[in-house]
C-alpha cells in the first residue's frame, strides 16, 4: 500500500534533484530553467498527494494554476531568452555578466 | 510521521467530474483569471519576440495620399537668357 510518506519523499527528492541542477548548472540558461519547472512540478506532487490523502479536492484545483502560472512563466522566460540570445549571440550564465552581478 | 493510507474512495466515484465540478462552479472566477493570466503572458511572449523585417520593399499610403505638387516640383523662375 502506498503512504503519504512515500509521495512525500518522492516529491522532495525531485525539489532536491532541482535545487541541485539550479546550484550545479553553470553552463544553459534552459537547464535553469527546467529546474524550475521541475521544483514547481515537485510542488505540484505534494499538493496532489495532500489533496488525495485528506480528501479536498482544493488542492488539485491549485495545482492547475500552478501549472498555469508555470506555463506563463516559462513562455515568458523562453522569449526573453530569444532576445537574449539576438542580443549577445550566446545564452551561457557565464556570458551574462552585464550587470557584473 | 505516521504511515498514513489514503481513505478509501466511494464506488463509482470519479475524480474527472469532481475536478469538473469543483473548478467550473467554486473556482470559476480564479480559472478566469488564470485564462487573463496566461493571455498576457502569450501576448507577452510574442510582442518579445517580434522582429520586424528590415530592408522589405514597402510603400506607406498616407504618405503617397498625403503628396503635393510643390513637394515633387520646383519650379525656378529666372531671366531668359540669349542664344550664343
Amino acid at each position: 500500500m502506498i503512504t503519504l510518506n512515500y509521495v512525500l519523499t518522492l516529491s522532495g527528492i525531485l525539489f532536491a534533484i532541482a535545487v541541485a541542477g539550479v546550484f550545479l548548472n553553470r553552463k544553459n540558461i534552459i537547464v535553469l530553467l527546467m529546474c524550475i519547472e521541475l521544483m514547481l512540478l515537485a510542488v505540484n506532487f505534494n499538493f496532489v498527494a495532500f489533496s488525495r490523502y485528506l480528501g479536498d479536492i482544493g488542492g488539485q484545483i491549485f495545482v492547475f494554476f500552478i501549472l498555469t502560472v508555470a506555463a506563463a512563466e516559462s513562455a515568458i522566460g523562453l522569449a526573453i531568452l530569444v532576445v537574449v540570445f539576438r542580443e549577445r549571440r550566446s545564452i551561457e550564465v557565464e556570458d551574462l555578466d552585464t550587470l557584473q552581478g | 510521521m505516521s504511515m498514513r493510507t489514503a481513505p478509501p474512495l466511494a464506488a463509482g466515484y470519479s475524480n474527472t467530474r469532481d475536478l469538473g465540478t469543483a473548478l467550473f462552479t467554486r473556482y470559476a472566477y480564479p480559472a478566469q483569471i488564470a485564462a487573463v493570466i496566461l493571455l498576457v503572458a502569450s501576448v507577452a511572449a510574442i510582442v518579445l519576440t517580434l522582429r520586424r523585417r528590415t530592408g522589405g520593399k514597402q510603400q506607406n499610403i498616407a504618405l503617397q495620399v498625403a503628396a503635393r505638387a510643390k513637394d515633387r516640383v520646383r519650379i525656378v523662375k529666372m531671366a531668359s537668357e540669349k542664344r550664343p
